[in-house]
């Protein structure tokens, strides 16, 4: 500690005064609560109102519900709705994630996870290796060369979700039970602006090389460039443990 | 999904005041700030299964807001201070009070600052300062709920606080002197308001 301002003494009733006017502040600033209180405009309550009804209802109104709701019609002979179960069943596993994603890739990717990390979302392929997982990739529509980074984790399989309508990869990895999801999109996809990339963290990436955000749950966005693919990892880990585990230099 | 948008409508709007409140004084732009609390509540409740059942539904809010706000807003997040450094700063500024115009205030004057000037004071306060401020004393969050949020240690909170309120009284002081109040020595002030040592006596 440097001590070269440090007094000798201290007066207490200058300290007292001091605590006093500090309570002052503060009693001041809580009995104005309500005044201090921007009023919310109309136009935005009623706007946050009709989007929390569209959400319910694009959820409500999901693909696989309708398959289900028509099954169940009476019209319908049991021996066909069984059968129709099934192709349902099998689509559910086949096409999951052909439910497109938004165009923005964090968005995509930080809507993806949670499916992928409880499990809810099956892995489209399961393997360690690879030349496996660019062989499946590339035979479902992704255009590019895919990215394996150093991750002290285990490489476990890879998706393919469908970001505005554009096939993307999402490698999957897994350390200690914790989700490491790599999503990855060709830059030239995002030139053409197929998809978009939020521009603060376009500019993040292009100045400072990589772009670190907490998300809601504690876990972690990191986007960064390598060549010409745009990475975007989410975890349930935290951005220090997330870092730890990749060998940034090499990226 | 009704039965969890009325839930959510019922746990979560209540709280698109303090929301927005705080957005606008975090971006000092309202159409930021609309978009902040928009993007927050839809963040919120497509993550609302996730959000644990009878803790605080406004500190969860509050905290999807500040990381909007990060990766919106701000290109870098600051490291979080220490709280060694922040208790040695706590520990100066109270032994140094005689540099700074609270010395010269006492509670009538702020008692007696009108709601705009804590409005305008609130809002000139650097953004580390001001969000404890609100989140204190506006917001009613505990010193805890607080060290979540921006992610420091509750010595940090208090060092904050501290040293917000000081500055704050600062400029209620200098408001009230445009209001006619006058510092010790010039004839105005109430008596009452005159502190037991002026800032001249100290030195």
């Amino acid at each position: 500690m440097n001590t070269e301002f440090m007094p000798t003494d201290l007066d207490p009733r200058q300290v007292e005064r001091e605590q006093r006017i500090v309570r002052a502040v503060s009693n001041t600033v809580a009995r104005r609560r309500d005044a201090l209180r921007i009023q919310v405009p109309v136009e935005l309550e009623r706007s946050i109102r009709i989007s929390l009804g569209e959400a319910a209802a694009s959820n409500q109104q999901s693909w696989l519900a309708g398959a289900l709701n028509w099954v169940r019609r009476p019209a319908v002979s049991f021996g066909m709705a069984a059968a129709t179960l099934m192709i349902v069943v099998g689509l559910v596993f086949m096409t999951q994630k052909s439910e497109t994603l938004p165009a923005e890739i964090t968005d995509a990717a930080l809507m993806a996870f949670p499916g992928v990390h409880t499990g809810s979302t099956k892995l489209d392929i399961t393997s360690a290796d690879k030349g496996t997982l660019s062989a499946y990739l590339a035979e479902h529509g992704v255009g590019h060369e895919i990215f394996y980074p150093e991750v002290e984790a285990e490489l476990v399989g890879a998706n393919v979700f469908s970001v505005n309508g554009l096939p993307c990869a999402e490698i999957v990895y897994k350390a200690a039970g914790h989700t490491i999801a790599l999503l990855q999109v060709d830059e030239k996809a995002i030139a053409s602006k197929r998809v978009e990339l939020h521009p603060v963290v376009a500019e993040d990436v292009a100045h400072s090389k990589w772009h670190w955000a907490s998300t809601v749950d504690n876990g972690t966005l990191f986007v960064w460039k390598s060549n010409s693919i745009m990475c975007t990892v989410v975890s349930d880990l935290q951005i220090d443990e997330v870092s730890s585990l990749f060998r940034l230099e090499a990226l | 999904m009704d039965d969890l948008r009325k839930e959510f409508e019922l746990e979560a709007l209540p709280h698109m005041s303090a929301l927005y409140s705080f957005a606008v004084r975090l971006t000092r732009d309202r159409d930021d700030a609309a978009d902040l609390v928009q993007e927050t509540y839809l963040k919120a409740f497509r993550f609302f299964d996730k959000f644990e059942r009878g803790t605080n539904c406004k500190a969860w809010l509050f905290r999807i807001l500040k990381n909007s706000y990060i990766n919106k807003f701000r290109k870098t997040s600051k490291a979080p201070d220490t709280v060694e450094y922040d208790a040695i700063e706590e520990f100066y500024e109270t032994i140094r009070d005689s540099s700074v115009e609270t010395s010269v205030l006492e509670e009538q004057v702020i008692d007696n600052a009108l709601d705009d000037e804590v409005a305008k004071a609130i809002e000139a306060l650097p953004e580390e300062f001001r969000t404890v401020i609100i989140l204190c004393d506006i917001e009613s969050f505990t010193y805890e709920e607080i060290a979540e949020f921006i992610d420091c240690p509750i010595g940090t909170v208090r060092s904050r606080l501290h040293r917000a309120r000081k500055l704050l009284a600062g400029s209620l002081a200098e408001y009230a002197r445009k209001r006619g109040f006058e510092l010790p020595g010039e004839g105005k002030m109430p008596e009452s308001a005159i502190p037991e040592r002026s800032l001249n006596d100290e030195h």
